[in-house]
């Protein structure tokens, strides 16, 4: 630290580098701050500066959601749909990459690297095409999977991302531990339950969160795959732009946005902690 | 399944204890197994439909769909396409520098993971949401044209929504955080030795930045830019909110082309052209990912 203008990290280019972050990242939030803003109008429109600020529209959100005529606007509905399916992306996503993680941080096997080619596909792999054949798939089957078709679509694109954290948990274990169980004569599934899983749950536990975040908030692929029964938020959302915009659609959209710094936050948290990852 | 059990060998300082049991490593993958392999399927499914007949795409053999493909209209929307992917690579890949630059120079890990938050926010929360809030900065009775009429007296002076502008506003919004990523992890390993060797060498800073930082940081942006792009080959929420009925990319053209116009065949071929972009670009980026990590072994 001998000659820190040098290097950039002090004066005038230190301040400019820092004033153009400052700058794109507003850019970049400003949509989700307008949205945050203008829900809380005391008037009927969406026009900003609001008029005054009120919470009138939250309480109209509040009667939609549980109020007499709660069915007629579907907004509940949709919502706990998209709770559901989120919960379900999390748990498909769990129970079928926590195994395949463990095999692949803990064993050398022939065809490893094409398996973790594959487990990396969904992710560039492109959600139009992937929607439409599963479309495709359910109406030649003639059968109705009711929710499952958008849960097994979401769990597709949601694994490489619950694997990726859980991976990198594992890694983080000795495998001293499970050996010494081992020797103590712990059967393997006992080893599994009592050792890897308490100590990969953090990594396990973000995941699922992302998961369920990333699931809530998908559109392409429910754009395509959604039916009248299921009619998940995103698509209610859709509907909204495309028909009436009061502000109580923005005021839905504040709660969706609340909703997911939440759980981004604590997600932050536990890999935060776990120190390395960042 | 037996021939990958038998060649299993297991880590490090398992590998000299013999007693251990091997689980059964098949049984492992099997449920991750299934979701990829659904996955497979639907690739199948669009490449067997692809050289289908029209209205019997199971059980008719044609190329006509890819003769369809090189029709003029088909290529304008392909080049299309790939242009706004690659303008859109290159503006965040401009924009990501200064975000990665800070977030490896800033000492404050406080600053460091509000900037990482903020990145992601546009990448995660739902582009329906995102969309709502730039209909009120851009549309037509949006903050920005409130402002500029206020100050011009124009009626409606700008039109930024609903057309290229907006597309290309919204892809570089949503991709930021892959252009940021693999560039702060090139600027990271740069050490701050040869940035003072520079200094006292006499070089200034603009120098320094073309001679040492930029050739030094420019395979992690390259990483980046390519992920951007092959993640805005695909572009379909972004250009169906943001652009109206007046962009159209590769994959809105397959929605119509497999729903209102019912060419399965049509919209089948453009999916796997798709696909092979999106192969082409992972293979891409492997490649400049591994070419780099051999220079600096």
């Amino acid at each position: 630290m001998s000659m820190p203008t040098a290097t950039g990290r002090f004066g005038i280019e230190w301040q400019l580098v820092k004033g153009i972050t400052c700058m794109l990242l507003a850019l970049m939030l400003a949509p989700i701050c307008m949205v945050l803003v203008i829900s809380f109008t005391s008037g009927e429109t969406l026009q900003f500066p609001p008029p005054a600020l009120s919470l009138r529209w939250y309480q109209e959100v509040w009667t939609m959601l549980v109020g007499p005529d709660a069915g007629i606007g579907r907004l509940r509905e949709s919502l706990l749909v998209s709770l559901e399916i989120a919960a379900l992306t999390s748990l498909v996503c769990v129970l079928a990459g926590v195994p395949t993680s463990y095999a692949l941080v803990r064993y050398r096997f022939a065809g490893k690297t094409v398996i973790e080619e594959l487990i990396g596909l969904p992710v560039v792999f492109p959600a139009v095409v992937l929607g439409i054949a599963l479309l495709v798939l359910v109406s030649a089957s003639d059968l109705n999977f009711g929710i499952f078709q958008i849960v097994a679509a979401h769990s597709i694109i949601g694994l490489p991302f619950l694997m990726r954290n859980c991976m990198a948990a594992m890694r983080g274990i000795d495998p001293m531990l499970e050996e010494a169980a081992m020797t103590l004569g712990a059967s393997a599934p006992k080893v599994f339950r009592e050792i890897v899983l308490p100590l990969a749950s953090g990594g396990i536990g973000s995941g699922a969160i992302l998961v369920f975040i990333l699931s809530f908030n998908e559109f392409t692929l429910s754009y395509f795959l959604y039916s009248v029964d299921v009619f998940p938020l995103s698509i209610w959302l859709f509907q909204q732009a495309n028909t009436s915009f009061s502000p109580a659609v923005f005021a839905v959209s504040s709660l969706i946005v609340v909703v997911n710094v939440a759980a981004v936050l604590v997600v932050d948290a536990v890999i935060g902690s776990r120190g390395s990852a960042a | 399944m037996t021939a990958i059990e038998s060649s299993i060998t297991p880590l490090q300082s398992m590998e000299n204890d013999a007693p251990i049991r091997k689980p059964q490593i098949g049984l492992l993958l099997i449920p991750s197994g299934m979701l990829i392999g659904l996955l497979l399927v639907c690739a199948l499914v669009v490449l067997r439909m692809s050289v289908g007949e029209r209205d019997a795409e199971w059980t008719g053999w044609s190329l006509k769909a890819y003769v369809q493909l090189a029709s003029a209209r088909n290529i304008g929307i392909i080049i299309d396409t790939i242009w706004m992917a690659l303008l859109s690579a290159l503006i965040t890949t401009l924009v990501a520098f200064p975000i990665a630059l800070f977030l490896t120079r800033t000492t404050s890990t406080l600053a460091r993971r509000v900037v990482l938050i903020a990145i992601l926010l546009p990448m995660i929360i739902s582009l329906l949401v995102q969309s709502f809030g730039w209909m009120a900065i851009l549309g037509p009775n949006g903050l920005l044209n409130q402002a500029i009429s206020a100050a011009t007296g124009i009626e409606r002076p700008l039109s930024l929504l609903f057309n290229r502008t907006g597309v290309l506003l919204g892809l570089v919004q949503t991709s930021i955080p892959l252009a940021v990523l693999p560039a702060a992890a090139a600027l990271r390993s740069i050490p701050i030795s040869l940035e003072e060797a520079a200094n006292v060498l006499g070089a200034n800073r603009i120098r320094t930045y073309r001679h040492i930082i930029l050739p030094l940081a420019w395979p992690g942006m390259a990483a980046g830019a390519i992920l951007v792009f092959g993640f805005n080959t695909g572009a379909f929420a972004v250009p169906l909110l943001l652009g109206g009925l007046k962009v159209t990319t590769i994959a809105v053209v397959i929605r119509d082309q497999m729903g209102s116009l019912s060419n399965w065949p049509l919209g089948a071929a453009l999916s796997v052209l798709l696909i092979l972009l999106a192969l082409a670009v992972q293979s891409l980026n492997r490649l400049i990912v591994r070419t780099n990590a051999e220079i600096k072994e």
